[in-house]
């Protein structure tokens, strides 16, 4: 089970270079996505790997903490109300 | 049944995983913000869902389980929202695509170097 947690980090790094280097701001968006699921995906994993429920409490936060973040950054981008 | 169920978890987990990587070896690649979101999303997608079966599949019937099903339903109605609002964020600061088709039949590729260096 660790072997596709490796991976899985391995894939977040790759992705966390377009955050850093990205030439526009919607380019880290889409980054941070990602890093985001990928983390969420490592969560689930680790949770069936110790057999324990908390790991997804915390990938759920996470997963609206994305989506509003996202979601905000957006709006102010294209100059929207909410 | 059991190493039956194993096995397939194991299956689906590896499947899932080889595709998260070539989506973040797509978002590492390509040149354009919608190639990366093309890239990114739906692949991503596909991917945490697989991932996420494999693990429902492995745990069995239990609290666990469940929550691993909520995670998939919000997985499967956040993302692609989270890629629209994106790339509409994008076309609304009129960010142009760097291929683009010139004329319909013969689809000659168009390259705009200015958007590598930040202009647009």
């Amino acid at each position: 089970m660790m072997i596709f947690v490796y991976l899985l980090l391995i894939a977040a790094v790759l992705s966390s270079y377009r955050l850093f280097v990205g030439p526009t701001i919607q380019d880290r968006l889409v980054s941070l996505s990602c890093v985001s699921v990928i983390l969420i995906v490592v969560l689930a994993i680790l949770s069936i790997h110790y057999n324990q429920t908390f790991h997804l409490d915390i990938a759920i936060a996470f997963l609206f903490l994305d989506f509003v973040g996202v979601i905000a950054f957006t709006k102010y981008l294209g100059r929207e109300k909410i | 049944m059991n190493i039956i169920l194993e096995i397939l978890s194991y299956f689906f987990i590896t499947v899932g995983c080889l595709v998260m990587f070539s989506a973040a070896l797509g978002l590492y690649r390509f040149p354009d913000v919608y190639m990366r979101l093309h890239s990114s999303t739906k692949v991503n997608t596909g991917g945490a869902m697989t991932i996420l079966f494999g693990a429902m599949l492995r745990s069995g019937i239990s609290a666990l389980s469940l929550k691993i099903f909520i995670i998939i339903t919000l997985v499967f109605i956040i993302t692609p929202v989270v890629s629209h609002a994106i790339a509409r964020s994008a076309h609304l600061q009129s960010k142009t695509p760097i291929v683009s088709f010139e004329s319909h039949p013969k689809k000659k590729y168009k390259y705009n170097p200015d958007y590598l260096r930040g202009r647009q």
